[in-house]
């Protein structure tokens, strides 16, 4: 008996539970081509807090206003289902400044990984896209996005995930992103993503002392499309320190191994202990005449 | 009527009207539900995605843990006392699981398509939540088989009995390793909300601790299941069966309180128990209610009689549902402005669903025979 039942620790603890703690590592470099994706850069310096981003975004995707109480004015506080794009403005320590808000299209987008069913992709050439003919509505996607951007249609039957597509279907067009073109001070700009860290490092080499010296999205959360450049504290923005390892490391490095690793332990654990159990000579059992 | 049912078994209780009741009620609203939209019969919202319909299934499936664990032990470790308590276990397991599938389709937005988990090239192998959403349906299947001599043999259906019995090693083996893996799936789909979840609880080894959880949360609730079955059937209880699933109960339930406070330790994020406000309570609470006092229980004396057991039990499945409720809702943070309470649709159509899952328990332990052993030699 006891033989026995110090098997199934050891089985148990060694063949499952054990092989469980494999040693957090960073995964390997994803297949993005990160410097010839298309990407965004956004100068909060030079933004004036028009809102012309907003509006050309709803305009082109034809979302419906989120009006104030008096009725007049399109005024969303948040990001939501109708508003993909939003200016807000921070204001604090004698310091302010507009922020726009947006999916990021991260390098390593952690709704990627979380979407069970593949309808969020990240496309090669940059995009990070939705497919509602997949998707189940399960929601991970906006739990597991550490810019909480995607959002949900809540009022429909049928709901879906909305979330700023990056003018996907304009760029096939020739187009830029709307919100780029819709822009009247120059404080966003679209392109290579090379290409625009090499101007956004630029911009803070020729104009030290106006812009904190550090381009975000950059490196953050292993990279993001969207890049910001400002005067004030990235955080102060709502914009995350993230750190520089990409978000689902952990989760991607993961997701290939544990599978195999618990079956092969698992398999291992159950014969072994069917091995040693029925060697003790224990009465055999799930054969049982039952009537 | 076969000889074998005594008058007993034949007069309908009026607990099974109440909860027939319930169950109609759920059956309405969950359709209710389904045809009217999210918005309309929930508080979720953009700030609270989750709440208390996947808190339910995260916390129901480390339960439902009682079908592998007690299969386990009794097929692989050859336990013959387990094994005599394995039909309400396995049926345990399985309501466990179909309740988890029917109230993730009531919260899923777009439930028109929930088969698309299963189309291959729609399959994220990097997703832990599909790797649940699979093994659930397929581990669901196999509970049905495990479950179905039970129900058969009262009509002596011979030749699926003896197939499902001929493979039952194979059944079993397969359903044990289904469970280990989305066990533990189930803490790696929080691995990759680090930036969300309460440091209190967030940590690399989440996918160890929920299996841990549901192995001594398993054949807790199976010593919970079996004990109140035996008392309500007028049946003995084995004295030294409840001896040893305290023993391993404790084991193991020391092993996941060493780990939680270890892992606590090691991150030096012990401060936090104190600091946090309302989550060093609900941590307080997890620890206390589901590991400390379940412990004390079962190491005193009267934790090693069935009823200590039993009470342990209870205690450890209540600190279970306060860990995974926090760790799928209540921990993942939210803008202050935000709030969330269930909406009453969200509350009463999950209860409904548990009252069914009650009420079909109890059918089949009142019409059909899940102590074989034991009734055999109760009425020798
Ligand atoms: S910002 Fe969020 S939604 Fe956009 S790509 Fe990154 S993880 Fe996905
Ligand atoms: S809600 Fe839709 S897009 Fe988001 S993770 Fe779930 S299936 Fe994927």
């Amino acid at each position: 008996m006891s033989l026995s039942r110090r098997s199934f620790i050891k089985l148990a603890g060694l063949g499952t539970v054990g092989t469980l703690l494999c040693p957090p590592v960073a995964l390997a470099a994803g297949g993005v081509d990160a410097a010839n994706g298309v990407a965004m850069l956004y100068d909060a310096t030079k933004c004036i807090g028009c809102k012309a981003c907003q509006n050309a975004c709803k305009d082109w995707n034809r979302n419906p206003p989120e009006l104030d109480p008096s009725g007049l004015y399109d005024a969303p506080l948040e990001l939501s289902a109708d508003t993909w794009t939003l200016i807000q403005l921070y204001e604090g320590n004698g310091e302010r400044s507009f922020v726009k808000l947006q999916c990021m299209h991260c390098l390593y987008p952690a709704c990627v990984s979380a979407c069970p069913v593949k309808a969020l992709q990240k496309s090669p050439d940059g995009p990070v896209t939705y497919d509602p003919k997949r998707c189940i509505g399960c929601r991970y996607c906006m739990v597991a996005c550490p810019f909480r951007v995607p959002r949900f249609k809540w009022d429909a039957v049928l709901s879906v995930v909305t979330k700023c597509t990056f003018c996907k279907d304009r760029l096939v067009k020739k187009l830029g992103p709307a919100c780029v073109e819709a822009c009247p001070a120059g404080a966003l700009a679209w392109g290579k993503r090379g290409a625009l860290l090499a101007e956004a490092h630029q911009r803070l080499s020729e104009n030290p002392g106006q812009y904190v010296n550090y381009v975000y999205g950059e490196h953050d959360g292993g990279g993001t499309s969207v890049l910001y450049l400002s005067s004030v504290p990235f955080e102060k923005l709502g914009l995350p320190d993230l750190g520089h390892e990409p978000v689902p490391a952990l989760n991607d490095f993961l997701a290939p191994i544990i599978l195999p690793t618990i079956f092969i332990g698992g398999v291992l654990t159950l014969i072994s202990a069917r091995f040693l159990s029925g060697r003790r000579g224990s009465a055999a059992v799930g054969h049982k005449k039952e009537h | 009527m076969p000889p074998k049912v005594s008058k007993r078994k034949l007069s309908i209780p009026y607990s099974f009207y109440v909860l027939g009741a319930l169950t109609a009620l759920g059956v309405v609203l969950s359709i209710y539900r389904l045809a009217m939209g999210l918005e309309a019969t929930t508080n979720l919202s953009d700030h609270y995605p989750w709440g208390l319909w996947i808190g339910l299934d995260v916390f129901l499936i480390p339960v439902a843990g009682a079908a592998f664990t007690v299969s386990a032990i009794s097929h692989f470790w050859n336990r013959e006392d387990y094994h005599r308590i394995l039909r309400p276990a396995v049926f345990t397991g399985l309501l466990g699981y179909v309740s988890v599938a029917v109230i993730l389709i009531l919260d899923l937005g777009r439930w028109h398509q929930f088969y698309n988990i299963l189309i291959p090239n729609y399959i994220n192998l990097h997703s832990f939540l599909e790797e649940v959403a699979l093994s659930v349906t397929l581990y669901t299947m196999i509970l049905i088989l495990e479950a179905a001599p039970t129900l058969l043999e009262r009509w002596n259906l011979r030749l699926p009995i003896h197939f499902i019995e001929r493979n039952i090693l194979l059944i079993a083996g397969v359903g044990i390793l289904i469970s280990t893996v989305h066990q533990s799936s189930l803490g790696s789909m929080f691995l990759l909300v680090k930036h969300r979840l309460h440091p209190l609880w967030w940590t690399p080894i989440l996918p160890l601790l929920f299996l841990l959880q549901a192995l001594f949360g398993g054949v807790a609730t199976a010593g919970v299941v079996v004990k109140l079955t035996l008392d309500k059937l007028g049946l003995p209880l084995d004295a030294g069966l409840f001896r040893k699933i305290n023993k391993l109960v404790s084991i193991l339930l020391a092993l996941y309180l060493i780990l939680r406070l270890g892992d606590l330790a090691v991150t030096g994020e012990l401060g936090l128990l104190f600091g946090a406000g309302g989550y060093s309570l609900l941590a307080w609470g997890d620890l206390l209610i589901g590991c400390a006092i379940p412990l004390l229980i079962l190491l005193s004396r009267f934790g090693k009689r069935a009823e200590g057991v039993f009470w342990a039990g209870i205690w450890i499945v209540l600190g279970i549902f306060i860990n995974r409720v926090t760790i799928s809702w209540i921990g993942l943070s939210a803008p202050p402005w935000a709030t969330y309470v269930p909406h009453p649709v969200e509350v009463l159509s999950s209860l409904g669903i548990l009252a069914g899952a009650v009420l079909a328990y109890l059918i089949v332990a009142r019409f059909f025979n899940l102590f074989p052993e034991i009734e055999h030699a109760h009425h020798q």
